[in-house]
């Protein structure tokens, strides 16, 4: 066993060690905002961090293990941050709820998820590094959709994995014509028409008919 | 912005240009695609590239304005079919078809506008003729009552053509595993049930 001193990608043991390491995590991640990721400098990463290019490599391999890193922690932001609230019973809300919360954590992260894309529409690997983060919201999705199936609220017809893969790309796809792209959309109409059309799509049973007042739930 | 070439040789050259940018896009990105071997592979010289482009920004414009021409069927409604359910179906089949065709090429004009405003405006624009053909369709079957009249035609039509626009990047450009079959059910199944589509009375 490698001394711990020497261990590349452990994690730090001491308070100081996971302070350094995580500040060259936030750094990362800035550099990555303001200049992509091909011309992204370890030494500006360093240096934003407030430590020195050696001292990089002490936590990091290289610039894939941070990017991998960096966005491990943002895909995991954003799939806590778009969790349906408990305590809502009803499906459509549910959906409303979560749909409001992933466009507020998609603007957040956007210019980064941007970046990403870019690399992932030409590089196998960050392809697969794009994938591997979609994975879980896909399955959060699926596995909802399934549910809501068993309880015979939704349409039996659809293939859960595919109805997943569709409507969440019909919401990740808007969410990067918002907040990248720039195109304009009122919020309020944006989330209730992904909400109309998930539930119509599903073919949900709203509970109290279609077109009642629905409290828009309180968001962070 | 050229004039268009009055002879037909002009117009022949023209079109050969079009189509060698087109495989220089699609084989070396943007960034890389030389007007040299542009001008080469059209049998034409650097120069005369500039008779009838001021520039590669020009000549991708173009690129992607007849790619797009291929997509107008799949925003038409099919000659003699007058289930809307049927006719939706058939577009989706159409767009898949002519998405294949132009994977590539989207993929290409994708990484471009996610770095750089400018080709963000083209995308926009290139893409604002489909868009719009979806929303007036959308609307028209809102106007009939055979579509769910509280929904906002523009935004339905931004967001059900960019679920089947980022599938078919998922599937054409990243190489995602998807039965077509299934899919096109899916779309449709979706598509339809999303605008609550009623079957024509009568």
């Amino acid at each position: 066993m490698a001394p711990p001193s020497t261990a590349i990608k452990g994690g730090p043991t001491t308070a100081r060690g996971r302070r350094t390491r995580s500040a060259l995590v936030t750094a990362a991640r800035e550099v990555f905002e303001d200049v992509g990721f091909r011309d992204a400098r370890i030494s500006e990463i360093a240096t934003r961090a407030g430590t020195s290019y050696g001292v990089f490599y002490n936590y990091f391999t290289g610039k894939d293990a941070i990017f991998d890193e960096v966005f491990t922690g943002v895909m995991g932001e954003m799939f806590s941050a778009s969790q349906a609230p408990t305590g809502v019973g009803d499906p459509v809300e549910k959906i409303r709820a979560s749909n409001r919360r992933y466009l507020t954590v998609a603007a957040r992260n956007a210019r980064l998820i941007a970046v990403l894309e870019e690399l992932a529409l030409r590089d196998p690997q960050f392809r697969d590094l794009k994938l591997r983060m979609r994975e879980p919201f896909l399955r959060r999705i699926e596995a909802g959709i399934r549910r809501f199936q068993e309880q015979g609220i939704a349409d039996a017809h659809l293939d859960p994995r595919m109805a997943a893969s569709l409507l969440g790309g019909m919401i990740e796809h808007f969410s990067m014509l918002w907040f990248i792209h720039d195109a304009d959309f009122d919020e309020d109409v944006a989330v209730d028409t992904l909400t109309r059309l998930w539930a119509h799509a599903l073919g949900l049973q709203e509970q109290a008919g279609d077109d009642r007042d629905v409290p828009v739930p309180a968001t962070g | 912005m050229h004039s268009s070439p009055t002879t037909a040789r002009g117009r022949t050259t023209r079109a050969l240009l079009i189509s060698a940018a087109r495989e220089v896009f699609e084989a070396d990105g943007f960034h890389d695609a030389r007007i040299s071997d542009i001008a080469e592979r059209a049998g034409t010289s650097y120069g005369l590239f500039y008779t009838y482009f001021s520039s590669k920004e020009e000549i991708l414009d173009e690129v992607l304005t007849e790619a797009m021409a291929d997509f107008v069927p799949a925003s038409l409604a099919a000659a003699g079919v007058s289930d809307p359910q049927e006719r939706i179906a058939i577009g989706i089949r159409r767009y898949l078809d002519a998405a294949r065709r132009h994977a590539r090429l989207f993929g290409t004009l994708e990484e471009l506008a996610l770095r750089d405003p400018k080709f963000r405006e083209l995308k926009f624009r290139i893409r604002a003729p489909y868009v719009q053909r979806i929303e007036d369709g959308t609307r028209r079957l809102q106007d009939r009552g055979l579509a769910d009249q509280d929904l906002d035609a523009r935004t339905v039509a931004t967001m059900l053509t960019g679920m089947i626009e980022h599938f078919t990047l998922q599937w054409f450009v990243y190489g995602i595993e998807a039965d077509e079959d299934l899919a096109v059910a899916t779309l449709t199944r979706l598509w339809v049930q999303a605008i609550r589509l009623q079957p024509p009375s009568g």
